[in-house]
């Protein structure tokens, strides 16, 4: 992903992703559709400038992730009650690992906030997917998409 | 010898990551404990004896930093060996934290190896 990869955080995020869960994200079709159940995944941090992860996804791209992590399947009700959790944590992964590229680890005043998740409706997906810095990303046929704040491109 | 192991994390997944990774390493294991937070570790510390906690930092109610100053402060606790499984990124909390008694730490996200080879390097000094 040549262009997508020089947004600010994008590539900690996608090598926490590969390393986490076996999953590689590609740039996304421009037509591609919101997933089901969308809800938007947000960790903060401040050292002491105030910067923050924010993931969107669907509960089936959660499930996915929590399928590769303790060998179930997808589609059964443990991977689907776990898939926000896997969210979580993949957004606290994602913010450590931005953290350290970005030589932030080193400040005493370094502060992460546990990650929240809200659920989005289908017009805060499309407001959300709409903004310029936000990537959308299709990872293994799931529509993902992804912000930082308060990070420059490195 | 089987060990008692307690693993302490907000995110269930990950604890049950940890449990299955510990179940196909050859240690001996007697019992495999779980704690969603810092609170909830001490109070299973406080009924069980337990050989080797494995604990995340960023948790609610109470974090990793404050569990593993409560442990070291008790009598009963101080000698069990803490081993970090964390995103933390702060290198001064992580050098805190050695100098303050944890054994061992493993980088999120981390592979099956680096938990399995960090359980046996510390269970083995710990029994040695």
């Amino acid at each position: 992903m040549p262009d997508a990869i020089m947004s600010p955080g994008l590539a900690e995020f996608v090598d926490s992703l590969e390393t986490m869960a076996f999953v590689t994200p590609m740039p996304a079709a421009p037509d591609a559709i919101a997933p089901m159940l969308p809800r938007l995944i947000q960790i903060e941090y401040a050292c002491p400038q105030y910067g923050a992860i924010r993931i969107a996804a669907g509960s089936a791209f959660g499930a996915l992730l929590a399928s590769n992590l303790l060998a179930i399947d997808p589609s059964t009700p443990e991977a689907l009650a776990a898939s926000d959790d896997v969210l979580q944590e993949l957004a606290n992964i994602t913010c450590g690992a931005v953290i350290r590229q970005r030589g932030l680890a080193t400040d005493e005043r370094l502060h992460m906030s546990l990650p929240t998740s809200e659920p989005m409706d289908t017009a805060q997906w499309d407001a959300f997917v709409a903004m310029a810095d936000v990537q959308v990303l299709d990872a293994d046929g799931h529509i993902i998409a992804f912000q930082t704040v308060g990070l420059e491109a490195a | 010898m089987s060990y008692r192991i307690l693993i302490v994390d907000d995110s269930a997944t990950t604890r049950s990551m940890i449990k299955r990774i510990i179940g196909m390493t050859d240690i001996p294991v007697d019992c495999l404990l779980e704690a969603a937070d810092g609170k909830q570790a001490l109070g299973v510390l406080a009924g069980t004896q337990v050989d080797l906690v494995l604990a995340d930092l960023n948790m609610p109610e109470m974090n990793g930093v404050e569990m593993t100053r409560c442990i070291r402060r008790e009598q009963t606790t101080k000698s069990i060996p803490v081993v970090i499984v964390s995103a933390e990124p702060n290198i001064d909390r992580l050098t805190q934290l050695l100098s303050d008694g944890v054994q061992g730490f493993v980088r999120k996200p981390f592979t099956p190896e680096a938990i399995r080879n960090c359980v046996t390097r510390v269970m083995g000094a710990a029994h040695a």
